[in-house]
C-alpha cells in the first residue's frame, strides 16, 4: 500500500505573535515553527497502516519554503520512506483551492492507494484542502476520520460527528481521508531514525503554473488580534429569581458553559 | 600549521598562545539540522514524559525513574556515546552534550541519566575489553541495566587516590574480594552495574566492573540539600566477589580510569549547567512580566531588567565556551578511529585545561542565575510551590562534584606549568616581556571588536606576567601558593570566557550581519567590560602577594596598563538585552 501524507508547517503554538508592518501576516523573523498537529496524527496513522498491512510505502508531501524541510526530516525520522517537497516561498495567500491544485499535481503521478491530510491547519483552518484535492484527483473522501480499517478491499473509516455521534463509512480505494487530532499516541522520532533519515530521498518539485496562477484569486487584506471588550449587563431588573433564570439561560446559550 | 591541528597533540591551553579567528570555532549556531533534531527528541521527551512527573520523581519513585530511563533508551537517548559495534550510535561530543543540555531542564533526572550515560558508561566504553563491552554496553545502551560510578569514599573525596577499599585475590585466583565503603554514589539506590575503585592488596589502585548481584549493598538515601529526585547512597562492600575478568583496564592503573572519566564528565557537564540556567532565566522572564507591583510589571523596573540582562550574559557566554571546547574536541577526534580509545582519551585530555575552565565557569554562572532568578520571584521564590526554589537547591551540587571548583581551579595553572608546550610560556623572562608594550597579538585580525580584542590580547599578557612571575618567585613550592594560583586561574578563566564570547558573536555577525547580532554584541561588550575589572582585581592580588616592596608600584602600574579599558555603558546595554528577552518571552539566543 502506498500512502501519501500531506504535512504543513505552521507557526509554533507557543510563539509570541506580532503582526507585520503591512498588517497582512505575522512577523516571521524570530518565530519558530512546528508541524500542523492533525498532520502529525495523519502520519502516525499512515505508519501504523503500513506496519499492520505488511509494508508498502509512506510518502510525505509538504509545500513551502526551505524551512519546511524541518517537518519533512522529522517525518522521515519517524519512519516515512521518502518525501516530495513542493518549493514555494509564500503560502499565506493561497486559497484552499490553489493549495489543493498545486498539491494534487505534485502527487498525481504517484497513483497512491491512500492519501491522508490532517483535518485542518492550525494557522488558517480552512479544513478544505484535502476535500478539494480529492475532487481534483477524482477520488472519494471522508473527513474527520478517527479510525481506518484497511483490512478488506473496501476501506472502512470511522468519522466523528457532532455531540458524541460516530459514523462508520465504506468507500472504494484509492481514497482521501482527513484525519482528526488526538486519535492515537504519536510515536517519537528516535536518534537512529534521524540518522537513517539522512539517506532518504527528498524530491524537490516546482509548483505547477496552473496552481500558482490560481493563487492570485485571493489575498489577505488584513489580519488583527481578536478585540477584547468588556461589557456589564444587569439581569433581572432587581428581581433575583428572574436574574438567576436569565443568567442560566445566558450561560447555556451564549457562553455555552453549562 | 594552524592552531587547530596542533591541538590534536596538545595538552590544552592553546588559547593562551594563539589568536583564533571566528571561522575556526564551533558555536551553538553551527549545530547541524541532525544535531538539532537529536536535541529536539530529548526536549520533547523531557517535556512530555518527564516534567509532568516532577513530583513523583522528586519523591524518590525510583521505579518511575527506571521506567523513564528505559523510555529514554527506546528513543536512543542512552546510545549517543556508545560505539555502533555495541548497539550505540557513536555520535560526536557536540551531539552528546547538546542532548544533555535538553535533559538539564530537570536536574534530578539529568543527574540520574547523566550518571548512567557518562560516568557510568564511559569507563566501559574507554577502558573495557571486547568481552566486557559486549556483555555490558548493549544493556546499558537500552536502559535495561542502569550504571553508576563509585570513586568517592567517606575518607577520600578530592583526594580520590587515597581510597581505602581493598581488593584481594581469592585463593583460586578467580575472583577479587572487595571490602570497603563508597560514599555519595549517584544511582546508588538502584543501579545494576558499578565501576568501583579499590586497591589491590591495599596498594595498587584499580577499577572493577561490579554487578549488584556480586554482593553490593546500598546504604540509605542520603538526605540532601537538592537533587532530591536523584538517588545518592553509600555502597557497602563486604566480601564482594568480582571475577578477575571484570578488572577494568590494568591492575594498578585505576587512576587513569578515574582521571580520564572525570575529564570526560567535565567536557559534557557545561551544557547541562547552562541548560538549567537558561530554564531558570526563561521562567524568571515570564514571571517578571506577569507580576505587577506599584501598578507596573516588575519587568519594567531597572533593577529587575539589570538582573535579567546579566543572567542572559552568563547564559550566552557559557554556551560560547562549552560549544567551542566541544567543537575543538570533535575536530581533534575526527582523525582518530574511535576504537583506538587510548588515542581518543589522549586527545580529549589535551583539553583538560578548557574542561576545568568550563566546569568552574558554568557552575558558577548557573549559581548566579538560579540565585537571581529566585530574587526575581521575591517571596514566591522562597516558596516550595514555585520552581525557583528547587532550581536554586539543585544547582548547588555542580560546584562540588566532578572535582570541586577549588580542585579544578588548581588544575588550570598547574597543568599549564607542567606540560612542555605551554610551560615555556611562563618564565621569568616571558613575565618581563609581557609588560613591554611592543608586541600586540591582536592587530592582525580585523574585527568588530577591536577594543575588546585589544583588551583580550593584553589579558593574555597578563596571564604570562602573573603565572611567569609566580613561577619565578615560588619555583617548585608554587603548589603551596594556592591563593595566588586561584587568582591566576580566575584570570585564565576570564580570558577563555571573553575570547569565546567575542568569537561566537563575530561568527554570528559574519553569518547573519550586524543587525541580527545587536544583542550578542551588547552581551559581549558588557562581559568584556566587567571581565576587565575582575581580571584587574585578581592581578592586583597576585602582584601584591608576589612583589618586593620596592617594585610593587611598578607592578601595579603594569597591571593597570594591561587591564585598562574605557568603561562601556553596561546599564543601557543590559536594558537593551532585557528588553529583547521580554519581547521574546524567554531566553532566545
Ligand atoms: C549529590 C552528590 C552526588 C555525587 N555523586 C558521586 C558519584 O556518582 N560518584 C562518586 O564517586 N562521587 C560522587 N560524589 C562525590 C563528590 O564527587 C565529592 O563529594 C567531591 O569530589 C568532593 O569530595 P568530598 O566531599 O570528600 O570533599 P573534600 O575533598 O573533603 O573537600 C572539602 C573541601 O576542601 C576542599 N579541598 C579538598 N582538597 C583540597 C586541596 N587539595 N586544595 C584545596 N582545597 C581542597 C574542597 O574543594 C572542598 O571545598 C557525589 C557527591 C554528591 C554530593
Amino acid at each position: 500500500m502506498k500512502i501519501i501524507v500531506f504535512m504543513k508547517q505552521v507557526v509554533n503554538k507557543d510563539a509570541i505573535l506580532r503582526i507585520n508592518k503591512e498588517g497582512t501576516w505575522v512577523e516571521e523573523g524570530d518565530i519558530s515553527y512546528e508541524v500542523n498537529e492533525s498532520d502529525g496524527y495523519a502520519l502516525e496513522e499512515a505508519l501504523r497502516l503500513k506496519e499492520k498491512h505488511g509494508g508498502g510505502e509512506v510518502v510525505i508531501c509538504s509545500m513551502g519554503p526551505q524551512r519546511v524541510k524541518a517537518v519533512i526530516k522529522d517525518g522521515l525520522a519517524r519512519g516515512a520512506d521518502r518525501a516530495i517537497h513542493v518549493v514555494l516561498d509564500n503560502l499565506n495567500n493561497l486559497s484552499p483551492f490553489a493549495a489543493a491544485k498545486i498539491l494534487a499535481e505534485a502527487v498525481r503521478e504517484e497513483n497512491a492507494d491512500l492519501l491522508l491530510t490532517g483535518l485542518q491547519s492550525d494557522d488558517q483552518g480552512f479544513a478544505q484542502t484535502g476535500v478539494i484535492m480529492a475532487e481534483l484527483l477524482g477520488l472519494p473522501h471522508a473527513t474527520i476520520v478517527i479510525e481506518v480499517d484497511a483490512s478488506n478491499e473496501a476501506l472502512r473509516v470511522k468519522r466523528e460527528l457532532e455531540s458524541g455521534w460516530y459514523q462508520w463509512y465504506s468507500m472504494p480505494r484509492p481514497a482521501m481521508l482527513t484525519i482528526q487530532s488526538g486519535i492515537s499516541q504519536i510515536r517519537y522520532a528516535t536518534l537512529k531514525g534521524i540518522m537513517a533519515a539522512k539517506k532518504k530521498e527528498i524530491k524537490e518539485v516546482q509548483p505547477s503554473s496552473e496552481g500558482t496562477s490560481a493563487a492570485s484569486f485571493q489575498r489577505i487584506e488584513k489580519i488583527y488580534f481578536p478585540q477584547k471588550t468588556k461589557q456589564t449587563q444587569f439581569l433581572g431588573g432587581g428581581d433575583a429569581k428572574k436574574g438567576a433564570a436569565e443568567l442560566a439561560e445566558k450561560l447555556r446559550a451564549e457562553a455555552r458553559v453549562i | 600549521m594552524s592552531a587547530r591541528t596542533d591541538a590534536i597533540e596538545s595538552e590544552g591551553g592553546q588559547f593562551l598562545t594563539a589568536d583564533v579567528s571566528a571561522e575556526e570555532v564551533f558555536t551553538r549556531e553551527d549545530l547541524s539540522p541532525a544535531q538539532q533534531m537529536f536535541g529536539r527528541i530529548a526536549e520533547d521527551f523531557m517535556r512530555t514524559e518527564v516534567l509532568p512527573h516532577e513530583e513523583r520523581i522528586y519523591n524518590k519513585d525510583w521505579a518511575l525513574t527506571r521506567e523513564l530511563l528505559l523510555k529514554a533508551g527506546e528513543l536512543d537517548l542512552l546510545r549517543v556515546d556508545v560505539p555502533e559495534a555495541y548497539g550505540g550510535l557513536g555520535l560526536d561530543k557536540v551531539s552528546s552534550a547538546y542532548v544533555s543540555e535538553q535533559i538539564g531542564v530537570m536536574p534530578s533526572f539529568a543527574g540520574s541519566l547523566g550518571a548512567h550515560t557518562a560516568i557510568g558508561t564511559f569507563p566501559l566504553i574507554y577502558f573495557g575489553n571486547d568481552e566486557q563491552k559486549a556483555r555490558y554496553l548493549p544493556r546499558l545502551a537500552s536502559g535495561e541495566w542502569v550504571a553508576a560510578y563509585a570513586l568517592t569514599e567517606p575518607g577520600s573525596g578530592s583526594d580520590a587516590l587515597a581510597a581505602r577499599s581493598r581488593a584481594t585475590l581469592s585463593e583460586d585466583r578467580k575472583h577479587y574480594i572487595l571490602n570497603g565503603q563508597k560514599m555519595w554514589i549517584t544511582n546508588g539506590g538502584f543501579a545494576d552495574v558499578f565501576t568501583i575503585f579499590a586497591k589491590v592488596d591495599g596498594e595498587r589502585f584499580t577499577a572493577f566492573i561490579v554487578e549488584r548481584e556480586m554482593g553490593v549493598v546500598s546504604g540509605r538515601e542520603e538526605p540532601k540539600l537538592g537533587l532530591d529526585g536523584s538517588s545518592t547512597t553509600a555502597l557497602i562492600l563486604e566480601n564482594v566477589r568480582v571475577p578477575v575478568e571484570n578488572v577494568l583496564g590494568r591492575v594498578g592503573e585505576g587512576h587513569k580510569v578515574a582521571f580520564n572519566i572525570l575529564n570526560l564528565g567535565r567536557l559534557k557537564l557545561g551544557t547541562r549547567n547552562i541548560g538549567s540556567a537558561k530554564q531558570a532565566l526563561s521562567r524568571a522572564i515570564k514571571y517578571s512580566v506577569e507580576r505587577h507591583q506599584f501598578g507596573r510589571a516588575i519587568s519594567e523596573f531597572g533593577m529587575i531588567r539589570q538582573k535579567l540582562g546579566e543572567m542572559a550574559v552568563r547564559c550566552f557566554v557559557g554556551d560560547a565556551m562549552v560549544y567551542r571546547t566541544l567543537g575543538d574536541v570533535d575536530r581533534a577526534l575526527a582523525s582518530i578511529p574511535p576504537e583506538e580509545t587510548a588515542r581518543v582519551l589522549k586527545a580529549i585530555e589535551g583539553f583538560a585545561v578548557e574542561c576545568s575552565i568550563n566546569k568552574v565557569w558554568t557552575s558558577e554562572a548557573q549559581a548566579f542565575v538560579v540565585d537571581e532568578a529566585l530574587q526575581v520571584y521575591g517571596g514566591y521564590g522562597y516558596s516550595k510551590e514555585f520552581p525557583a526554589e528547587r532550581a536554586y537547591r539543585d544547582a548547588r551540587i555542580t560546584r562540588i562534584y566532578e572535582g570541586t571548583n577549588e580542585i579544578n581551579r588548581l588544575i588550570i595553572p598547574t597543568r599549564l606549568l607542567k606540560n612542555p608546550q605551554t610551560a615555556q610560556l611562563f618564565t621569568k623572562e616571558t613575565a618581563r616581556r609581557a609588560l613591554e608594550d611592543s608586541q600586540d597579538l591582536a592587530k592582525t585580525i580585523e574585527t568588530h571588536f577591536s577594543a575588546e580584542r585589544d583588551m583580550l590580547s593584553r589579558a593574555k599578557r597578563l596571564v604570562a606576567f602573573t603565572l611567569g612571575r609566580a613561577r619565578a618567585t615560588y619555583n617548585d613550592a608554587i603548589a603551596n601558593e594556592q591563593e595566588v594560583l586561584g587568582h591566576i586561574a580566575d584570570i585564565i578563566i576570564e580570558v577563555y570566557a571573553l575570547e569565546s564570547a567575542i568569537l561566537r558573536t563575530e561568527k554570528l555577525i559574519g553569518a547573519k550581519g550586524e543587525a541580527a547580532a545587536t544583542i550578542p554584541i551588547d552581551i559581549t561588550r558588557v562581559y568584556a567590560s566587567d571581565a576587565a575589572d575582575r581580571m584587574e582585581h585578581s592581578a592586583r592580588q597576585v602582584a601584591a602577594a608576589l612583589a618586593k616592596t620596592e617594585e610593587l608600584d611598578h607592578l601595579l602600574n603594569s597591571v593597570r596598563r594591561l587591564t585598562s579599558h574605557t568603561t562601556y555603558n553596561t546599564v543601557a546595554a543590559r536594558r537593551r538585552i532585557s528588553d529583547s528577552l521580554i519581547r521574546a518571552g524567554r531566553y532566545h539566543l
